[in-house]
């Protein structure tokens, strides 16, 4: 397999469309860095797009990559595989992988409007620090629960930015694993910030699963930042 | 975040005064009053915000102003901003310092200029739109920076285990 590096874009298969999830065949953009690159199987990635995207939200959620004449979504953050990561279509510069993540961090440092999801149990506000049981099809065809924090949330097209949840205690040493406290509950709960995916939570189908304490949310967005910085000039 | 000092420059500037005179009071109010609508606006949602009746901008004023944008905050100017982020950082600055920095004279004139060349109905307002953009900008830089200077994840003793490796590869698979 050949080296992954932070800013090269491979042809990907980012699976089947949900919601306002950007899926299907299109370009990813790699934005992990090439420490994580080399330690994971796994990259972390922005889907790209060769439409030009609507004109009011061009500059502050899309960044245009001038190689491959696409534009990289930077609301749409996802982990991918890196062995199934097709042809390599291009590189994005300094500057445009700068741009990309920058934009990225936004999510994170301004007030969004929280929002709400109609579930089984009646309709539940989601936000950052919201707790959900996500609906998945693994590769088999079978279906199972996994759980998610979300780390940002965007009322105004339903994505959410989330980090898949184990019950267990965080492995000393794992780059992605970060302890959270699950409020009103004992057990024992570790985010796995290499396992990012951007959920349209309205098509998803989800259920609340309760509430993180803002601790575990913010160490979780700065392992995230960690993994995907550019290393400073 | 709106000081007088600052709406005051602002509103001298941009103002939309028609020919007649305005306070110094009246100045500032409209300054404060577009930053605060600006500011109550979720950020993802401020361009498209700019059409409510209120501003009376359409759809080719957006384009005008996204236009104004993409030149006034180019690929130099944002590094501008990435610099002062680190500085600010070491000297114990805020992101807001960054942004005040960054917004010297010279790039209200250039911003002027530039909406002088667009039919946009309120300077001011997009004077407004363009400081918050430049402060959430220094925001996420400073943000950066500042992560940079948390102790790392060591990857260099870390390999996973088969199980951790199948668990993220089905993770990734599920859809």
């Amino acid at each position: 397999m050949p080296r992954i590096r932070q800013g090269d874009i491979f042809d990907y298969d980012f699976g089947p469309v949900i919601g306002a999830e950007l899926s299907g065949r299109r370009p990813a953009l790699i934005i992990s860095t090439d420490e994580f690159n080399g330690s994971y199987r796994t990259a972390i990635a922005l889907p790209m797009s060769t439409t030009m995207p609507a004109e009011r939200y061009r500059t502050r959620q899309h960044v245009h990559i001038a190689d491959t004449d696409s534009w990289a979504s930077t609301r749409q953050v996802k982990t991918v595989q890196q062995r199934r990561l097709g042809a390599i279509m291009g590189r994005a510069s300094p500057d445009e992988l700068d741009d990309a993540i920058e934009s990225l961090a936004r999510r994170f440092t301004t007030r969004h409007r929280p929002g709400e999801v109609a579930t089984p149990e009646g309709i539940i506000p989601i936000d950052a620090g919201t707790l959900w049981r996500l609906p998945v099809t693994g590769s088999g065809g079978a279906a199972f629960l996994t759980t998610v924090l979300v780390i940002d949330y965007n009322a105004g097209n339903n994505l959410a930015i989330a980090v898949e949840v184990e019950e267990r205690e965080a492995r000393h040493g794992a780059p992605g694993d970060v302890l959270i406290t699950v409020l009103d509950s004992n057990v024992a709960a570790t985010a796995l910030v290499q396992r990012v995916r951007t959920i349209d939570a309205v098509e998803r189908n989800l259920t609340a699963a309760g509430l993180a304490g803002s601790e575990g949310v913010e160490a979780g967005i700065s392992r995230l930042l960690s993994m995907i910085q550019h290393p400073e000039a | 975040m709106l000081e007088p000092s600052a709406s005051l420059s602002w509103a001298e500037k941009f103002h939309p005064s028609d020919g007649a005179p305005v306070t110094r009071a009246a100045a500032i109010a409209a300054a404060r009053h577009r930053a605060e609508a600006l500011l109550r606006t979720d950020p993802d949602e401020r361009l498209a915000y700019l059409e409510s009746p209120e501003w009376s901008f359409s759809i080719d004023h957006l384009g005008q102003v996204n236009s104004v944008m993409e030149v006034f905050l180019d690929a130099p100017s944002r590094r501008a901003v990435r610099r002062l982020a680190v500085k600010c950082l070491d000297e114990d600055g805020s992101p807001h310092n960054v942004a005040s920095q960054w917004f010297t004279e010279e790039r209200y004139d250039r911003l002027r200029e530039l909406l002088d060349a667009t039919e946009v109905p309120d300077q001011l307002l997009v004077a407004c739109y363009a400081w918050l953009e430049v402060h959430e900008l220094a925001q996420a830089a400073y943000l950066l920076s500042q992560n940079r200077r948390l102790p790392q994840p060591d990857f260099s003793n870390f390999s996973q285990t088969p199980g951790e490796i199948e668990g993220d590869l089905r993770s990734v698979d599920a859809v």
